[in-house]
């Protein structure tokens, strides 16, 4: 027996879902980050998964267009903790409110 | 040729870009070398390509070239369009040439300034603006340029931004110039729905077809813009308030060029303003109140800068009358003339202005003859053309436009004539009013205490200064030998082909009968002056006419124009909206916890920030609840 697109669909809907309760319950920036990543592949697997039912090439051009997003915002994350650390800040994103000073 | 142009047209702009872009990074004595030095290379680019235009056959002298198109709306279309003739040649070089000069006297007089690359960034900008302009070949483009100039006017008067008085001058300047502005567009649209077209081309094609109602409207809506741009009545009330900024300025814009650009756009427009005959004798209405108007009110005066103010305005008025009689050559020779010698005084007053460390009272100076010999050789100079005195040039362009007024021969012509006589008896005594104040009488006892250390120490000003004023001084006194009546005849000959429809050009006879009484009763002027202001008197007691005491107050309160605005619009807005405030504010939303609908909006727009509690965990779940939902909205419909 093959595994099917529920499979597939199931899987990724519950990365999905382990990321978004990472997001919303966790406080260190890194872990947001990293639930985050957790979300998207989880959106790109889905992708691949109907984009291998459908037969087309598109899906999987797509997952690699949100791969290289992923990427450069998870730069712009991790520079945002080096520099909080370096400036000896509380790395928790509900102290985190303001963006004066 | 036409390179040449564009480049002097770019020129400016890079200029002020460098200099806005680079800011503190260059070095403060740099920004004016550059400002200077992006200017005179726009000036040699002028006149080399005036004396390519000159070298053309006289049918050939008009080039028109579209860089590209910008805006394009059905079959209407608006090109960046050079229009490059015998006025657009005369026009830049005053500017260039002029500016150029200026630029490099504002190098000594804004020295020590904090903020001199700003400065110099705005005065490139002006000039961009005005050459702008002058070479647009499409009204939308002159209008583009006409806001340009206001804008550069604006931020050049409020320059020195910590003084109150200069935010409120720049104010009253844009918001003038606005009333003016919106009269232009309404006019230049008019011309479209007319004409269908904007262009100068279709313009003048069409202009003698419009029926004479038309013609007239728009003929004068252009005027409501030319009257505000060059401080004319009724619109003129910014032009002395306008003297708050730097000298410099005020002799680049507020006497050089700027103000000018009304004149230029009347006479640019002539086949327009030919279809439209009332619309000239009302430009020539206004030209003789306003000459005679302006030249009273400078009597009284006590600021130097607002002397020569005044008496700009009453110069501008006497253009106005040239080109309402259809002079339009005499016009704009006299505006050629008045750039070097009113650009002069002003530079001149500049020069006395910084020995008595910005002493602008006429009261506190006096005597400078002998501290400051070279300034006062060289505003004498001045001060001689601008009365008419044979053979500087105001004299020569002056009387053209009241000869011309004799050619012209109509009742309204011979007012202009009398009033013109009349306007240059004001004009010798005002001006040599402030000449014997200054420069002659015993020395105040402030300026004792502190001119004759000041040039001790410094000198007159110092030699990038002082050039400028040398090279005027020699314009100020030629250039009227352009055009002597019977002898040399460049500037009519020149400016011809820019009227399809001619030039009323009086003989030789008429414009020497004209000189001879002008020069006469100029001075008369100067010898009243003298009677009135060479003997000693108290420096402390006010400058009266001693005609009465209705007529000074009048003429020292302006004529009442700035209050009869305050009255008409001032106070009547500032009743409106305390009325609504009382009786409609109060009364609709006064059952609110609040006071009134501002503070309504203001309370509502803190209640609904809360939510914005910069806590990216709870704008995390907002979004994955208004995702669910939608899901949900989807399911359910699907289902």
């Amino acid at each position: 027996m093959s595994v099917g697109l529920p499979f597939y669909l199931s899987v990724s809907a519950i990365l999905f879902a382990i990321g978004l309760v990472g997001v919303l319950l966790r406080r260190s920036p890194l872990t947001t980050l990293l639930s985050l990543e957790v979300m998207l592949n989880s959106v790109n697997l889905t992708l691949v998964a109907f984009s291998r039912q459908v037969g087309g090439s598109d899906g999987q051009v797509f997952a690699l267009v949100v791969m290289g997003i992923a990427a450069a915002e998870v730069v712009v994350g991790l520079g945002l903790v080096v520099a909080m650390t370096r400036r000896e800040m509380v790395l928790d994103t509900d102290e985190l409110r303001s963006l004066s000073g | 040729m036409t390179g040449l142009v564009w480049t002097a047209l770019a020129l400016p702009l890079a200029g002020a870009a460098v200099l806005a872009v680079l800011g503190t990074r260059l070095p403060a004595r740099g920004a004016g070398w550059l400002a200077s030095l992006v200017m005179l290379v726009a000036f040699v680019c002028s006149a080399i390509a005036t004396i390519m235009l000159a070298s053309r056959p006289h049918e050939e002298r008009a080039v028109v070239e579209t860089a590209w198109t910008w805006l394009t709306a059905g079959s209407f279309q608006v090109g960046l369009e050079l229009w490059f003739d015998e006025l657009t040649a005369v026009m830049l070089l005053v500017v260039t040439g002029i500016g150029f000069l200026i630029h490099v006297y504002s190098i000594g007089y804004m020295r020590g300034d904090e903020q001199e690359r700003r400065f110099f960034a705005y005065l490139n900008l002006f000039v961009f603006s005005m050459l702008l302009l002058v070479v647009s070949g499409d009204l939308v483009l002159l209008l583009a340029g006409w806001g340009l100039v206001g804008l550069s006017s604006y931020l050049l008067i409020g320059f020195w931004h910590q003084k109150p008085s200069a935010i409120k001058a720049a104010k009253k300047a844009f918001v003038m110039n606005a009333i003016g502005d919106v009269g232009l567009a309404l006019g230049i649209l008019l011309l479209f729905i007319e004409l269908g077209t904007t262009a100068y081309t279709g313009v003048f094609a069409g202009a003698g077809s419009l029926d004479s109602w038309t013609a007239t409207i728009a003929a004068l809506l252009l005027l409501v813009g030319a009257v505000a741009k060059s401080a004319q009545l009724p619109l003129h009330t910014w032009l002395p308030d306008a003297m708050e900024g730097p000298t410099p300025v005020s002799a680049l814009i507020h006497a050089a060029t700027m103000v000018t650009a009304g004149v230029y756009l009347i006479a640019r427009m002539n086949p327009l303003f030919h279809a439209a005959p009332y619309a000239l004798e009302t430009i020539v209405v206004i030209g003789v109140l306003g000459l005679l108007m302006a030249g009273a009110i400078a009597l009284v005066q006590t600021d130097i800068k607002r002397i020569i103010a005044f008496s700009t305005m009453s110069q501008i008025a006497y253009m106005f009358v040239g080109v309402g009689l259809g002079a339009y050559w005499a016009g704009i020779f006299h505006l050629f003339t008045h750039a070097f010698f009113k650009a002069l005084l002003f530079m001149g007053a500049g020069l006395v202005i910084h020995a008595l460390h910005g002493e602008q009272d006429v009261r506190n100076m006096g005597g400078l003859r002998s501290v400051m010999p070279k300034t006062y050789f060289c505003m004498l100079i001045g001060a001689l053309a601008l009365v008419g005195i044979f053979p500087l040039s105001g004299g020569f362009s002056k009387d053209a436009i009241l000869a011309s007024a004799l050619e012209v021969g109509t009742p309204l012509a011979w007012v202009a004539y009398i009033g013109g006589l009349a306007g240059a008896l004001l004009t010798g005594i005002y001006t040599f009013r402030l000449m014997f104040l200054v420069f002659h009488r015993r020395m105040s006892p402030y300026a004792e205490a502190v001119a004759p250390t000041a040039v001790k120490h410094h000198g007159e000003g110092p030699s990038s200064m002082l050039w400028p004023v040398y090279i005027l001084t020699l314009g100020a006194a030629v250039v009227g030998l352009l055009q002597v009546p019977g002898l040399t005849h460049v500037f009519f000959d020149w400016l011809e082909p820019i009227a399809p429809a001619g030039m009323v050009e009086p003989s030789a006879a008429q414009e020497w009968l004209t000189t001879l009484v002008a020069v006469s009763i100029g001075v008369a002027g100067i010898a009243i002056a003298g009677h009135l202001y060479l003997r000693e008197f108290d420096a402390t007691e006010r400058m009266r006419l001693g005609r009465g005491r209705l007529v000074d107050h009048a003429l020292e309160h302006r004529l009442y124009w700035d209050d009869l605005y305050a009255v008409a619009f001032e106070r009547p807005a500032q009743w409106l909206a305390a009325v609504l405030r009382r009786d409609v504010d109060r009364p609709v939303a006064g059952w609110l916890p609040t006071d009134g609908l501002g503070t309504l909006t203001a309370f509502l727009g803190r209640s609904v920030s809360v939510i914005e509690n910069g806590v990216v965990r709870s704008y995390a779940l907002v979004i994955a609840l208004g995702m669910a939902g939608l899901l949900l909205a989807l399911l359910v419909r699907a289902g």
